[in-house]
């Protein structure tokens, strides 16, 4: 996660409306799954790995590497749908084990493939988004949008103190370890136990801290805050449109 | 000298919740517009209650804190506008930036003064602009380092324009490149005629660049008075475990010496000191 907000920084596409971006990949996103078309999931890999590592200037072994994340995971889970054990041999493959056979269907295999195929897609769009879209845009939007105020000021304050919270509990926690406080199990829970009390009792004095300084600027009852505002480029829409609708031919043609 | 008062206390007492010993007791100072105010005494002695009074944060259980003459008014609209005339520099900024985009941050405390976002935005762009903080601008708070979330709390508060700026600890922890970037900062509202408060540990700079030191202790004001009787009184300081400026004490050494003559004027400054020898030299 700290990695992915490190990276949404650097993105060559960081500077295009946030409006636009969320457009795409909301769109995309909902063609992927509606349609599971296999060749429109392996179109929508292609053209996120050319926006995210091409275009956006993400390096391409760091992406490999977060796409494979998923990779393991739908792999185990569609391990079901792959492998049966049973007495008779089904039509996609069969391997002989005494009396029984590991065996599948081509239905099922052809389910599996689709299945990994259109969750990478999707998965792919949303780093998309992630890996060029800063929080604070992302919360702009959902503003502009009429998301409940109080939601995106409860998000533009988390998101700020996440990153705190974590500061501060990895401050204690090399603290502790200097001191020998993780040598074994035993000394490892109390220690990580500490840290959690330590942790809640900073965060509430963090939060009046908080509280004092936005009274002290004139905080009453309202978080607003000015958005740098990103011009959108009638361009890049028309290219969203006309990328949208091919994606759309090629998921409707077939398989 | 005998400027306008901006603020003056008298008789403020104030004690937290939780705590027997009163954090400010019968505090009673004067402040004048324009001054170069420096709050000096030991950690916990007040300081930065003092700081929170000024600001309405906090309600003196008793006395009462005039602002321009007025008492202060703790009806929220009184308070907004104390608040837009006072602004408070934390000494912490992870105890104060609340946005990960700087640019939000500083937004802030103007659309809270009720700025248009027209006028907002060219505010914040200019006060960017002043404190060198465009080259970092797009960085998330929070991939700032100490002295660059200094550079942006202090711009927090300048985008308001007030008139008395409060600055709790601003070189606490800070590389000798953002202090002196801080100490630029604070010389030039003074320039501009903006009052400006000062807590700081560093008698050398409070001797230097103060017109008045307050000195506090446990909650109370020992002395309001200007650097060179201050900083010459050594029972105030033995009392509020204070140092003696260096060039304070080389005078002295230099008077006990006779190289300097034991009647002369208090240095404020190294500069001032040079000044002197020359002088005696001639």
């Amino acid at each position: 996660m700290i990695a992915i907000d490190a990276l949404c920084y650097q993105s060559r596409l960081r500077n295009i409306h946030p409006g636009e971006k969320m457009l795409y990949t909301v769109v995309t996103l909902s063609i992927c799954i509606i349609s599971r078309s296999i060749l429109g999931a392996l179109f929508v890999l292609g053209s996120n790995y050319i926006l995210t590592v091409v275009i956006g200037r993400i390096g391409g072994a760091r992406y490999l590497k977060m796409m494979m994340a998923p990779v393991v995971f739908l792999l185990l889970s569609t391990a079901a749908l792959l492998v049966n054990v049973s007495r008779q041999p089904l039509d996609g493959y069969a391997i002989t084990l005494g009396s029984f056979y590991l065996t599948g269907s081509k239905e099922s295999l052809f389910l599996a493939v689709q299945l990994i195929v259109t969750s990478l897609a999707s998965v792919s769009c949303l780093y998309f988004l992630s890996l060029s879209t800063p929080m604070t845009d992302m919360i702009y939007i959902l503003e502009k949008i009429y998301c409940p105020r109080l939601l995106t000021e409860l998000m533009l304050l988390i998101y700020r103190f996440i990153f705190l919270l974590i500061e501060i509990a990895s401050a204690i926690y090399i603290s502790q370890n200097s001191r020998l406080g993780y040598r074994n199990l035993k000394r490892g829970i109390s220690s990580f136990g500490q840290m959690g009390s330590a942790l809640f009792i900073q965060s509430l004095k963090k939060s009046r801290h908080i509280y004092a300084a936005m009274e002290a600027r004139g905080y009453h009852g309202e978080i607003r805050v000015l958005y740098e505002e990103k011009s959108i480029r009638l361009k890049e829409v028309g290219a969203i449109i006309i990328y949208e609708s091919i994606l759309i031919l090629i998921a409707k043609g077939g398989i | 000298m005998d400027k306008e008062i901006v603020l003056e206390a008298k008789g403020l007492s104030c004690t937290y919740e939780m705590s027997d010993t009163p954090s400010l007791e019968n505090v009673s100072l004067t402040i004048r517009k324009g001054q170069k105010i420096a709050v000096m005494g030991a950690n916990g002695s007040g300081k930065s209650t003092f700081f929170l009074c000024c600001n309405g944060i906090l309600k003196p259980e008793k006395g009462v804190l005039f602002f321009h003459g007025q008492p202060v008014d703790y009806s929220k609209k009184g308070l907004q506008r104390l608040r837009s005339k006072v602004g408070i520099v934390f000494q912490n900024p992870d105890n104060q930036l609340l946005s990960a985009s700087v640019y939000q941050e500083i937004s802030f405390g103007v659309l809270n003064l009720g700025f248009s976002k027209e006028e907002a935005k060219e505010r914040v762009e200019q006060v960017m602009e002043e404190f060198s903080i465009t080259p970092f601008r797009n960085r998330p708070t929070h991939a700032l380092s100490g002295g660059e979330k200094k550079q942006v709390s202090i711009a927090d508060i300048l985008v308001m324009e007030p008139e008395v700026v409060l600055m709790d600890e601003p070189t606490a922890a800070l590389d000798p490149k953002h202090t002196k970037l801080v100490y630029q900062v604070i010389e030039e509202l003074s320039e501009n005629g903006i009052t400006v408060i000062v807590a700081t540990h560093d008698v050398d700079y409070a001797c230097q660049w103060a017109d008045e030191i307050i000195v506090m202790e446990k909650g109370r004001v020992l002395a309001q008075d200007v650097p060179q009787k201050i900083f010459t009184s050594r029972e105030l300081l033995k009392k509020a475990n204070l140092e003696i400026p260096m060039v304070i004490r080389v005078t002295q050494y230099l008077q006990e010496a006779d190289i300097l003559e034991k009647e002369s004027t208090v240095p404020r400054s190294i500069e001032d000191l040079e000044e002197l020898i020359k002088e005696r030299r001639r």
